[in-house]
């Protein structure tokens, strides 16, 4: 009789665990490791969004920078030529020390703002002056490459400092409300 | 068989007692939670705000450098700014602008700079993002520089 029992009565109990047990185990502790991933990606995701749109701000302020220091270039004409009846920008405009550059260097004072204007960019000088042809006639202008460097809240990795280039050019017009070139 | 129902009834509220600890470990959860998607929302309010004032600067600093006159050029600062962030600037302090004329890059004469720089100071209220850590009001600086024509009267006596 006894050597029918089925296997499943033979099997000592202290191999037998409760159910219970089992699953709860099973369970505990899932919600903690997903927080933990959840968590981590979302500060991950909080700083490129940071970093990102710290990045577009710094291309705004690039070109702007870049726009305001063509025009303080393109605005500093020649007064000797003046004299001599002629139009023209000054040849130190674009000089270290000159309108451009200081303009960048005042911009520099702002709140952890890196503003250069590279010696070169793209093969191009970062502050050129000269003479080009518009629809009313050929035309001195100033164009300006200017890097703004950003400052990143993790400085890691893709999430370091980047520097933002941007280039303007500004035309100078005779006359206030004429804009006729000279 | 007392045994057995022991064991029955130990299973049973094993069971009963663990339906549901998913939902009560959520529940436990769900604030961290919250206070995550809050973090979210001031990065971004964060980066929002600072961007407009760089550009509140910007146009305040072009806008100055049309102005005749220092009181001018300040008056016609504020507009601009004030124009740009009508209702950021909540905090104690609000909106606050300094013109600085500029020559070569240290202060001058209103009359013989050749550049202003424009610092703009709004205090933007942050009360709700106080639960993840942020102060109540921030200060948001932007600093901007236009060119000051050459040939145009600055004395300020119309000239």
């Amino acid at each position: 009789m006894l050597g029918r029992v089925p296997q499943i009565f033979r099997r000592p109990r202290s191999t037998r665990r409760p159910p219970s047990r089992r699953s709860r185990s099973d369970d505990r502790g899932s919600i903690a490791l997903w927080v933990i991933i959840f968590t981590f990606a979302v500060i991950v995701l909080v700083a490129l969004m940071v970093d990102g749109g710290q990045l577009m701000n710094a291309k705004e302020r690039a070109a702007d920078v870049a726009e305001q220091a063509a025009r303080a270039a393109a605005n500093d004409v020649s007064v000797a030529d003046l004299r001599a009846g002629k139009v023209a920008i000054a040849t130190g405009a674009c000089a270290p020390g000159g309108p451009a550059a200081s303009l960048v260097a005042s911009y520099g004072q702002g709140i952890g703002v890196t503003a250069v204007i590279p010696a070169t960019y793209r093969g191009s000088q970062g502050c050129t002056t000269g003479l080009k042809m518009t629809a009313t006639g050929p035309a001195h202008f100033a164009t300006v490459t200017v890097e703004v460097t950003t400052v990143p809240v993790i400085p890691i990795g893709i999430f370091g400092s980047y520097q933002v280039p941007a280039t303007a050019t500004a035309v100078l017009e005779c006359g206030i409300n004429q804009g006729v070139a000279c | 068989m007392r045994l057995r129902t022991m064991r029955l009834r130990t299973w049973l509220g094993a069971r009963l007692s663990e339906r549901g600890s998913m939902a009560v470990e959520f529940v436990v959860i769900t604030p961290a939670f919250v206070l995550l998607l809050l973090l979210i929302g001031a990065g971004g309010q964060w980066v929002s705000a600072s961007g407009q004032v760089d550009g509140a600067a910007r146009d305040a600093a072009r806008a100055a450098t049309l102005g005749r006159s220092p009181a001018e050029a300040r008056s016609q600062a504020r507009l601009a700014a004030a124009a740009d962030l009508p209702t950021l600037c909540s905090g104690s302090g609000g909106l606050q602008i300094q013109v600085t004329p500029l020559s070569d890059g240290s202060a001058a004469p209103f009359a013989t700079a050749n550049e202003l720089q424009v610092r703009v100071t709004c205090t933007a209220g942050l009360a709700v993002f106080r639960l993840v850590g942020f102060p109540a009001t921030h200060p948001f600086q932007a600093v901007a520089v236009a060119p000051l024509d050459t040939f145009v009267c600055r004395n300020g006596a119309g000239c």
